[in-house]
């Protein structure tokens, strides 16, 4: 159950954060199988079946642009960021980095009321 | 490449008519692209079970296909929990008002006893239809909720919301639907005594009758168990007592009181039934019964007169805590 829920949540927290990957990736033109390649060398892993109907949808979103070109003697769709893309991305970007810090900041101030509990603790342990 | 074709062929099934192509087109060529860095890797072409592997890789076709469909739910997360809500008050409501129509069918019929069965059974059929109504309204309102100006979502505060219930004035549904299934029951039962007797007296039926006065309160007594059917009714749809709700219940009390008053004071409430040849043979019997029957009537009496007599006071006090209510508080405080 565990895992299960582990996983869940695992799936959702990445949600986000693969549209964002994309949209950075998608700074540099890339057809889809070499994108897919491109984000699991970077760690972040997505399956066929998910990346290319989200090309589709932030296409139509108006976030890409994509044409079909031949390379390698196969005609290819390659997408890059839009301009309007590119603006979303800015602001996206921002967001994440606020979301990051504050992360951070509640983070590092769970730990020091830890670390503060824990000599409290032992403090009071030496009285007795 | 026989397995890609069937593949996509196979994708192309369940894909929206207009971009089948274009994106067939595209994931061929990804696969492709896939399959053709494998072989380099290799440096030989694919056996059919490595292109099997490469295919498999990008889910069963229903799967694929569905992912590049517009929308991947009927009713989003948003509007869900009002839907779920709305579907749970909406059935209960549904099969409360089916069984109390049962009853009054069952009522109004000349042979009650052989009506019970073709009344109450359909009453679950209303399930489907209730179900398909409020979904297909929440599907539809989903679908057109972003081009509609709901201004109910935005336009709205705290002070337009329902005044404030105690949580001690709170009824559970639970205990609502348990009351009309078991006054419904009653009812029935009640309404099919004087066509089958044994429904009462097992097969003392045969020997021992109803003394007149059940038969001048039968309709009084159905009349009382039809209104605690609609106050549970009314409870359910609005699971929360109110002074007029309260004062409803006091008169149910009051009402139920008067026909035990009545009841005890008729001094008789079995006889010999008709058509035994010699009735003196069984008057020790009825004369045993009929003195239960005092002591049963009696009690019920006395409890039924307390109570009222306790939660009218109680009223008086606080008119808007609920009789149940009134009456655990009390007890915690003693």
């Amino acid at each position: 159950m565990n895992d299960d829920l582990f996983e869940n949540l695992r799936l959702e927290l990445r949600r986000g954060c693969l549209i964002l990957a994309v949209l950075a990736q998608l700074r540099a033109e890339h057809y889809g199988y070499t994108l897919r390649k491109a984000l699991a060398d970077d760690g972040m892993a997505i399956d066929e079946g998910t990346l290319y109907p989200l090309l589709r949808r932030l296409e139509a979103q108006g976030l890409l642009v994509s044409e079909w070109r031949e390379q390698d003697k196969r005609n290819k769709r390659f997408y890059h960021l839009s301009a309007g893309g590119a603006q979303i991305f800015e602001r996206l970007l921002r967001e994440w980095r606020s979301i990051n810090s504050s992360l951070d900041r509640i983070l590092s101030s769970g730990e020091e009321i830890r670390e503060t509990g824990a000599v409290a603790l032992g403090a009071e342990n030496g009285n007795s | 490449m026989e397995l890609l074709e069937r593949y996509l062929q196979a994708v192309r099934t369940f894909l929206p008519r207009k971009a089948q192509d274009d994106i067939l087109h595209e994931l061929s060529e990804n696969i492709l692209s896939q399959m053709d860095e494998r072989e380099a890797e290799l440096g030989r072409r694919l056996t059919e079970a490595e292109q099997e592997q490469v295919i498999k890789q990008h889910g069963h076709p229903i799967v694929v296909a569905a992912r590049y469909g517009r929308r991947q739910y009927l009713i989003g997360p948003g509007l869900f929990p009002i839907y779920w809500l709305t579907l749970k008050l909406g059935l209960l409501i549904a099969l409360a008002l089916r069984f109390i129509i049962a009853i009054v069918t069952v009522l109004v019929s000349a042979d009650p006893i052989h009506q019970i069965l073709p009344a109450l059974l359909p009453v679950p059929a209303v399930i489907v239809p209730v179900f398909a109504w409020i979904t297909g309204v929440f599907i539809a309102f989903e679908y057109f909720a972003p081009r509609m100006n709901l201004r109910f979502i935005t336009d709205w505060s705290p002070r337009s919301l329902p005044a404030l219930v105690k949580r001690s004035a709170i009824i559970p549904r639970a205990d609502s639907v348990a009351q009309i299934i078991m006054i419904g029951a009653f009812i029935l039962w009640w309404q099919s005594i004087p066509t089958a007797p044994y429904l009462l007296f097992g097969p003392g039926a045969a020997v021992v009758a109803l003394a007149p006065v059940w038969a001048q309160l039968h309709w009084p007594i159905i009349l009382l168990a039809v209104a605690g059917l609609v106050l549970a009714s009314v409870n359910l749809a609005s699971p929360h007592w109110t002074v007029t709700r309260t004062r409803i219940r006091l008169a149910l009390r009051a009402a139920a009181f008067v026909i035990l008053l009545i009841l005890v004071r008729a001094g008789t409430w079995v006889v010999v039934a008709d058509g035994i040849r010699d009735p003196a043979q069984f008057s020790s019997v009825i004369a045993i019964v009929n003195q239960i029957s005092f002591y049963g009537l009696l009690c019920a009496l006395v409890i039924t007169g307390l109570q009222l007599a306790w939660e009218g006071v109680q009223h008086l006090r606080d008119p808007l805590a609920p009789p149940a209510v009134q009456c655990r508080q009390a007890l915690r405080k003693s």
